[in-house]
């Protein structure tokens, strides 16, 4: 159980790896909101799933879990809420503005 | 909805005796009681709660399956499109699931959401082709929303 464990949380550490990868290389605000908030969800959410799994069935297990349905319920909203911040605020995606990656630089 | 909270409660005190599961249930009749006139349940349009359960898996599922074509458009490069897709759900707690649904699978951001269309903040492949910008309606909230539909009452 241990060992299992221990492999879900490591495929959470790659999904959150190539969060960051997607962060550094793209340049775009909106590709990077939804690359690197998403690619997180998913870590956590594995991250979690692998604690649960090697713990075995305690109230460690069930709080983590708690954990995650509180994340499952917030995550959306938070990143509904930047993404619609940026979009109100009059952000442009790279197809509306036509611009090449290097011309954004101005959203670092 | 009581017996929930006192399962909440019995796991945050990490304990499971008669005690505390008299405080939790006392605790959690209080706050149904004062969460009642704030939330008003009757309002709110009828759903199967069942079906709800199994969407729910679907939807880990289908998290995963984001998460990983996320990963892909990482290594092969991104193009973000807003796009707008109409919905046919009428019942408004199930297209409040819908549109946190869309938010949740990864690649896919809900930006505005009126009485049917959905306006979606969406990340593809650089190199995806016309068609399938076309099919945003089908890829992004498809079997979702099939699923939600049969939730309806």
């Amino acid at each position: 159980m241990t060992i299992a464990g221990e492999i879900i949380i490591a495929a959470g550490v790659i999904f959150i790896l190539f969060g960051v990868a997607g962060l550094v290389r793209f340049k775009n605000f909106y590709a990077r909101i939804l690359v690197t908030a998403k690619i997180d969800t998913v870590g956590m959410m594995t991250i979690i799933i692998g604690m649960a799994v090697k713990h075995g069935l305690s109230f460690f297990s069930l709080k983590v879990l708690l954990l995650m349905a509180a994340l499952l319920i917030v995550n959306p909203l938070a990143s509904h809420m930047i993404a619609r911040a940026a979009w109100s605020s009059g952000y442009k995606t790279d197809a509306q503005t036509g611009k090449v990656k290097d011309e954004n630089k101005d959203y670092l | 909805m009581i017996i929930l909270l006192t399962g909440v409660w019995i796991v945050l005190r990490e304990s499971l005796t008669v005690a505390t599961a008299v405080v939790g249930l006392v605790l959690s009749v209080c706050c149904v009681l004062l969460s009642r006139r704030l939330i008003p349940l009757a309002k709110t349009e009828p759903v199967k709660p069942l079906r709800l359960l199994v969407y729910l898996f679907y939807l880990l599922m289908q998290i995963y399956i984001g998460g990983l074509t996320s990963i892909a458009i990482v290594l092969l490069g991104s193009h973000v499109e807003i796009v707008e897709i109409k919905t046919q759900l009428r019942n408004r707690l199930l297209r409040a699931i819908l549109v946190n649904s869309i938010t949740l699978v990864p690649g896919s951001v809900t930006l505005d959401l009126t009485e049917d269309t959905i306006t979606v903040l969406w990340l593809t492949r650089k190199t995806a082709s016309s068609e399938e910008l076309e099919n945003a309606d089908e890829l992004l909230k498809g079997k979702l929303e099939r699923m939600l539909m049969k939730a309806q009452k």
